[in-house]
């Protein structure tokens, strides 16, 4: 007599990219929303907001996937998502609104009215940038130096600050 | 253990409130689509093998089963017809039968329904419908050769399936079922018992099912290597007393062991290797006896003549939709035995084989 599969085989659905990095991709993306941009950020009305990565950036495709055909704010700019060898970013920082700096580079983190700093596990404290991504047991979590937002006239939200561990005045 | 152990914030509205806060997303939109309370409540340990998309708890399958039995076997080599069959004029003895199955072919319809209640629990409905057919021989004038067929529903199940990662390559499943007797064990059919043109009780296999409540269960270990899934089983299912024809099918037990090749294609094949222990059938149903000294007119009329050890190879393929996910998909497994120890004479199994379709949604 036949008898039914009691369990079945679970399949497997591959991901190139780790759940951690795909958090925080997320979370980069999510940033954008809590910053208080002002017109003088953009060329004009309808010019995209940049998310500046730096090499060797982690997220590979999975960020430009995250934000195709998401619009921001009330003009509805689009959302590009830009990398720069370490080498020459700097040459490119005006077209940026976010920079992220990855686990590992070695690159100073710069300091531009206006641009949205993040790091990857560099202690905020030691750093001058205004947010940095560290774990926490099994989750991912941001620090956030209002020092550093001083220094760069940058405004976050509230909203985002109850969030995060925040250093500094 | 597997949820936020410390909530950060109070609850938000987002997927987390709903379907804990440990699932895999799939897709990128999935992800953006939360709020950041809900991105601080996912937890970063790799899953060796994600839940697909929240969007997709529904899944439904129909499988399709065949059971081919052609010649018999005792212990664990074949006998001829010859030996086991009580031709006309022969003398009758323990070990030949005036009436015996020469061919059987079993198929089963299955439906089956699962809910993703979250990333670790899963809850499952199966509805067998059977249909056997069996053809004799037999030293019986007038029944020197007829066919048995029985069908309906078989014994209808719930499953829940709990998963837990145990790191970012390899999990645990525990399925634990309960088996309903809703498959009729009072099938009757034409034998030669009582002669032409009256209907008797059909043994045990070629009944619809178990007629106890049964509890079939499953502890699995999955790992994940680059583009191989493989898992070690184990298996059992026990009846819970006797059936109102005051007998219980053997319990059983297995492991098997099975590696499947995922990697970017429609197609990834595998292999099974099965090895099962059933017991033999405890109690009898005195409505399959003959008078006499040798109360069993055929061989699957004695419930020690069941069960057994045997080890099945299978060849898997599953066949997806697209080269990145399985919405929608085709199972197909082809199981051959390669060594059966059975107890006393049985039918020998010649194949089985399964083809099923299922929509995740």
């Amino acid at each position: 007599m036949l008898t039914p599969v009691h369990a079945e085989q679970p399949r497997l659905e591959h991901s190139e990219l780790s759940r951690e990095y795909q958090i925080k991709a997320a979370m980069l993306y999510k940033f954008v929303w809590f910053v208080r941009w002002k017109s003088g950020d953009f060329k004009d009305k309808k010019s995209p907001i940049s998310l500046c990565l730096s090499e060797p950036e982690p997220f590979g495709g999975y960020l430009d996937q995250l934000v195709e055909g998401r619009l921001f704010g009330k003009n509805k700019r689009k959302i590009s998502v830009r990398r720069f060898d370490k080498k020459n970013y700097l040459d490119h920082l005006q077209e940026c609104h976010v920079l992220f700096i990855p686990k590992g580079s070695d690159v100073p983190v710069p300091q531009k009215k206006g641009l949205l700093v993040v790091t990857d596990g560099r202690p905020i404290e030691k750093s001058s940038a205004h947010i940095n991504f560290i774990t926490s047991g099994n989750y991912v979590r941001f620090e956030i130096n209002r020092n550093n937002l001083k220094k760069s006239h940058i405004r976050l939200s509230s909203k985002l600050l109850k969030l995060a561990r925040v250093v500094g005045d | 253990m597997f949820c936020c152990s410390r909530p950060l914030l109070p609850i938000s509205t987002g997927a987390c409130l709903l379907f804990h806060c440990s699932f895999s997303i799939a897709t990128p939109s999935d992800l953006a689509d939360l709020s950041l309370q809900d991105l601080l409540r996912l937890e970063i340990h790799d899953d060796p093998f994600p839940v697909e998309t929240l969007k997709e708890r529904w899944t439904i399958e129909y499988s399709f089963r065949q059971l081919k039995l052609n010649g018999y076997q005792m212990a664990d080599r074949s006998v001829g017809l010859e030996q086991i069959f009580q031709a006309a004029g022969e003398p009758r003895t323990a070990m030949n039968f005036p009436v015996v199955p020469i061919k059987a072919t079993q198929e089963v319809h299955t439906f089956d329904i699962s809910y993703r209640m979250n990333d670790r629990l899963k809850i499952s409905l199966s509805v067998p419908l059977v249909k056997q057919n069996t053809e004799h021989v037999s030293s019986v004038p007038g029944f020197e050769r007829f066919a048995i067929q029985s069908s309906g529903i078989g014994d209808v199940s719930f499953f829940s399936h709990w998963y837990q990662p145990l790191n970012a390559h390899s999990a645990l499943q525990l399925s634990f079922g309960l088996s309903i007797p809703t498959g009729s064990i009072d099938e009757k059919g034409d034998t030669p018992r009582n002669g032409a043109g009256t209907l008797e009780q059909l043994p045990f296999t070629k009944q619809l099912g178990s007629g106890t409540w049964d509890l079939p269960m499953a502890l699995s270990y999955l790992r994940h290597d680059g583009s191989w899934d493989w898992g070690v089983q184990a298996t059992a299912r026990i009846h819970l007393g006797r059936n109102h024809h005051n007998y219980h099918l053997g319990d059983r037990y297995g492991i098997n062991v099975w590696a499947q090749y995922f990697t970017k294609s429609y197609f990834h094949p595998g292999v099974r290797v099965a090895w099962q222990h059933i017991n033999p059938i405890d109690g009898i149903d005195t409505e399959l006896l003959m008078p006499g000294q040798f109360r069993f007119p055929s061989p699957i009329s004695n419930p020690d003549f069941y069960g057994g050890n045997n080890v099945n190879l299978s060849l898997l393929m599953k066949v997806c939709n697209s080269e990145t996910n399985c919405k929608k998909y085709a199972d197909l497994e082809f199981t051959r035995p390669v060594y059966r120890n059975m107890t006393g004479i049985q039918p020998r199994e010649d194949y089985q084989f399964r083809i099923s379709f299922g929509l995740k949604f």
